[in-house]
């Protein structure tokens, strides 16, 4: 075999490739709880295609699900009942076509990642209560759910775990917020409209009645 | 011929990514998230600049569906016999339209890591008609997806729902990946959830070692993995990784094979 240009080019961009994926999954095995060393920050700051994969597939087992309820606050200030957010049901053919899924993660995504915010939060700002804190994302979300109605909105986490044995679990309550507010709040990679015909998402968001 | 086989099965993860892209495209406008698979945030970069020039001219999330059916559109028309001869232009089409889908870091998983990669490493392939450069591509991506598999064998050593044994039966009681049934009946039968436990980890982890064996447990432990992906896909949901995984299949058995062949040649 002759080793032209192009295949020196290539091999040599292959085999870099490689050795820093593998140097990449040697770090995340030997990460302590953090799950972070020095080496995976430097990495994460530098690899900006996204190249190095991260292996690592259900290394934290999942034993519960997030769930979102949602109330509503009207005009004249009574509340509405906690109203759940449904995920999409799997079907039954899920090995061909599921693709609820893909909201199902987002909504855990968001949810981890409130539950990380949360923490940091707290850490950087001890003296003030979670109540404060803004989660914009998870309150576009719920903005979006059924018809725009009411005064305000006000979110609720909740871990609810497959083992009956467990009772549920409140992660987190929000503080009601404007429904208007959040949804002209500038989210990256979305296009913020909120009319009449902003979408309904999830078959258990129920529309209110004052 | 083997790659070709490659290329077809990344076209098939394409197209179910962008059916399923459409399917939730009302969902993900109000979830605030790219309607595709998951973008790494580190390649938030190309949002704000360069995929921002190119698809800002329009409504944000009618651009980023655009450019998932543009993929689509590039996918089914690679599936044509008739369009062969402009393989390579239109890969490279497609991973540019990967790029240009914006960030977003949710409802991604695991398997679309793999997805990139593979996309990656086909396109390289057919831009090229170099056989060592192809060879190299070849061995990437076996030698990826082997990892892939060890790597994550070795975690769920460390992991003590693993080696307990009820890491199956906790991830079947969930909503997102579980089956009520399945996990009813391992709560009653726990050395099989143990014997799930353990068949993973070591089938994960014994995965790279029965391919450098050669071609023939190479054949079996890919047996093996197609079934393991089928199941979880059936079982799970997860469907993604079936396709990402099995397209890699055909690269890691011509690995083997040369492998083998090259260390034959040596001894000889």
């Amino acid at each position: 075999m002759m080793v032209t240009f192009t295949s020196a080019i290539v091999v040599a961009f292959m085999v870099s490739w490689f050795l820093a994926s593998v140097a990449v999954q040697v770090a995340y095995l030997f990460a302590g709880k953090s799950g972070r060393t020095g080496f995976l920050k430097f990495c994460h700051r530098w690899d900006h295609l996204g190249l190095l994969p991260r292996w690592t597939f259900f290394s934290m087992v999942p034993d519960f699900d997030f769930v979102i309820a949602y109330r509503v606050r009207m005009l004249d200030g009574s509340l509405s009942e906690w109203h759940i957010v449904e995920m999409p049901a799997r079907p039954a053919f899920q090995f061909l076509w599921n693709p609820g899924r893909r909201k199902r993660k987002a909504v855990d995504d968001l949810c981890l990642a409130l539950r990380h915010s949360l923490a940091v939060q707290l850490r950087k700002h001890e003296p003030s209560s979670p109540i404060t804190f803004r989660f914009p994302r998870l309150e576009h979300y719920v903005s979006q759910i059924g018809s725009p109605c009411g005064e305000a909105r006000q979110f609720m986490i909740l871990k609810i775990f497959g083992n009956s044995q467990k009772s549920a679990e409140i992660l987190f309550v929000s503080a009601p917020f404007r429904v208007a507010e959040s949804a002209t709040q500038e989210i990256p990679g979305v296009l913020v409209r909120r009319n009449a015909d902003a979408p309904h998402v999830g078959p258990g968001a129920r529309p209110c009645h004052s | 011929m083997l790659m070709h086989l490659t290329l077809v099965l990344v076209l098939v993860r394409v197209i179910l990514n962008g059916a399923e892209a459409l399917a939730n495209r009302n969902d993900y406008a109000a979830l605030g998230v790219v309607p595709g698979p998951m973008r790494p945030k580190t390649r938030q970069w190309l949002s704000n600049s360069a995929r921002s020039r190119a698809l800002n001219a329009r409504p944000q999330q009618t651009a980023q569906l655009l450019a998932i059916v543009l993929q689509l559109i590039c996918a089914l028309v690679l599936l044509l016999p008739s369009a062969r001869f402009m393989t390579a232009p239109l890969l490279a089409l497609l991973l540019a339209f990967e790029f240009l889908i914006p960030a977003g870091n949710l409802g991604g998983e695991g398997s679309d890591q793999m997805h990139f990669i593979v996309l990656c490493a086909i396109t390289i392939f057919y831009c090229t008609t170099d056989s060592l450069a192809r060879s190299a591509v070849v061995w990437f991506v076996a030698l990826q997806s082997m990892l892939a598999y060890f790597t994550s064998g070795a975690v769920k050593l460390k992991t003590l729902p693993w080696k307990q044994g009820k890491a199956i039966s906790l991830v079947l009681s969930t909503d997102s990946y579980g089956n009520r049934r399945l996990y009813k009946l391992l709560e009653r039968a726990p050395r099989i959830s143990k014997f799930i436990c353990w068949g993973t980890i070591l089938f994960e982890c014994g995965f790279p070692f029965a391919v450098l064996a050669g071609p023939k447990s190479a054949l079996f432990v890919l047996s093996c993995g197609v079934f393991f992906h089928f199941t979880i896909a059936a079982v799970m949901g997860l469907n993604g990784f079936f396709w990402t995984f099995i397209a890699t299949y055909p690269a890691i058995f011509e690995f083997s094979r040369d492998l083998q062949q090259l260390i034959h040649t040596r001894i000889q």
